[in-house]
């Protein structure tokens, strides 16, 4: 009697006795042979996965958190202590600010000094497309101890801008109206991403 | 004295809303921190 090439199964000629236990051992093999294709199959996908996950964790924006105000104020401040400034090439805020007024200019600042001032804006009116967005991106290279460097867009002065303080300091940054008559609106939306 | 409504939002999602009073005529610096 023959056997196939590569698994060895039976090949039965004509003057060959057919006997149950060539079958058995036939299927034994197919079904060895089966397992260890689907092994090599799932431990292969299972790699590849890994490799796009690792790839995916260093490439692109990848959101840190969004949100949208759940009250009216006349004060926002975006805490950033959850941003590890190491880990980031760049850090990106957006802002879709919705505003009680969009004949009055409210500043960003890093923190509450005025002095850190990323520029001052008009909002949006609630219900029409946005066009007034702001637009942040914060350059820590990933040094937490870098001071703060930030290219502002959506602002009336756009353009970069350098504040001697640090990235690491536990800081925050404020939207803000100076006169206590206008608000952000619930619904001022915000975005942080993270640019490796 | 007129009321400042000043919303934090933290990095878990939550927001807190706290409602301080100030003077009539604001100063630049709304919450009055010191500069570093």
């Amino acid at each position: 009697m023959n056997q196939t090439a590569n698994y060895q199964l039976n090949q039965w000629d004509p003057a060959d006795r057919i006997l149950r236990t060539d079958f058995n051992s036939d299927n034994e093999k197919i079904d060895a042979a089966l397992k260890t294709s689907a092994d090599a199959i799932a431990a292969e996908t299972a790699a590849r996965e890994s490799a796009v996950s690792a790839v995916s964790g260093r490439a692109g924006l990848q959101l840190i958190r969004e949100g949208s105000i759940t009250e009216d104020a006349n004060t926002i401040n975006l805490q950033l202590t959850d941003i590890d400034w190491s880990q980031w090439r760049a850090v990106h805020l957006y802002v879709e600010p919705y505003t009680s007024t969009t004949s009055k200019t409210f500043s960003a600042t890093w923190g509450s000094n005025s002095s850190y001032s990323f520029g001052s804006m008009s909002g949006n009116r609630a219900g029409e497309a946005p066009e007034n967005l702001l637009h942040i991106i914060l350059f820590p290279l990933y040094q937490s101890q870098r001071y703060i460097c930030a290219i502002s867009m959506g602002v009336s002065s756009p353009g970069f801008v350098e504040f001697s303080s640090r990235f690491g300091a536990d800081k925050y940054i404020r939207l803000s109206y100076t006169d206590t008559t206008y608000l952000f609106q619930a619904g001022t939306i915000y975005k942080i991403w993270g640019e490796k | 004295m007129m009321e400042r409504r000043i919303l934090t939002c933290w990095p878990d999602g939550s927001q807190t809303l706290e409602i301080v009073e100030e003077p009539e005529v604001p100063e630049a610096d709304p919450a009055g921190e010191p500069a570093e």
